[in-house]
């Protein structure tokens, strides 16, 4: 994969994570594979854009913690968000 | 049996699509992105979603509201497949990259570019147990869309 790709994943995953509504089911989707698809390429990151990754999974996580008692699709979506990268955070966030 | 449910919710979500657009005044340019908000599942969401395809950069920031309208008009005059979900949802494809989803009342949900694979994006549906099938196009839709889209390509 091409690192203009990657870089537009990323933004993507910011975007997605950035405008994120818990009524907005399609957009969470994209959250999540924007996700999936940037962790199977996660090896051709540079070291700036895996800090970025981790800066965004944080934001990803507090809004898990902050929608999780909403039952819709777009929080069902977030979870699946969040347990792609949970096990790469420090224990404490777990 | 179950494709004709399928073709019903189909059906049913055309026919209040096109009822709904029969709000569209096209005297203007003003006029016309006014009026194209209340197609929309609420009026508000047509400027939240212009502001996430910007974030996106799916969109230019010269004219954003007037792209991304004729854009939604132009998967709907060009899309070359239609998913119908048994929630009452309806996703028109275009190229594979671009999907606009109507609800149940035939009101636009979302439009958007699509920067990963079809399948990864319908796979995911698969995957959260989404009950839907999958249709070629819709040629009652594409007629009224090109003939809106005729109508605003000068604006």
């Amino acid at each position: 994969m091409k690192v203009n790709k990657l870089k537009q994943l990323l933004r993507g995953y910011w975007a997605g994570l950035e405008s994120f509504d818990i009524e907005e089911e399609e957009e969470a989707n994209l959250i999540f594979l924007y996700r999936q698809e940037l962790e199977e390429n996660k090896h051709l990151l540079s070291k700036k854009d895996k800090e970025k990754l981790y800066e965004y999974d944080l934001k990803a996580l507090e809004l898990y913690e902050k929608y999780k008692n909403f039952k819709t699709e777009a929080v069902d979506w977030l979870k699946e968000t969040v347990k792609i990268f949970k096990s790469d955070l420090s224990p404490q966030l777990k | 049996m179950k494709k004709n449910r399928f073709e019903r919710i189909h059906k049913t979500i055309e026919d209040r699509f096109i009822k709904n657009l029969e709000m569209l005044d096209m005297s203007s340019k003003e006029r016309f992105l006014e009026t194209f908000a209340s197609l929309w599942k609420k009026k508000k969401s047509f400027k939240e979603h212009i502001k996430t395809r910007l974030r996106y950069k799916h969109v230019p920031e010269r004219n954003a509201e007037m792209f991304y309208a004729k854009k939604i008009f132009e998967v709907l005059a060009s899309h070359n497949k239609v998913i119908i979900e048994k929630t009452g949802k309806v996703n028109y494809i275009q190229n594979e990259d671009w999907i606009v989803v109507l609800t149940k009342q035939g009101k636009i949900k979302t439009a958007f570019k699509l920067d990963i694979p079809l399948q990864k994006w319908k796979n995911s549906h698969k995957f959260m147990g989404k009950d839907e099938v999958e249709n070629y196009e819709s040629k009652q839709i594409k007629t009224v869309a090109q003939r809106i889209l005729g109508r605003i390509r000068k604006f």
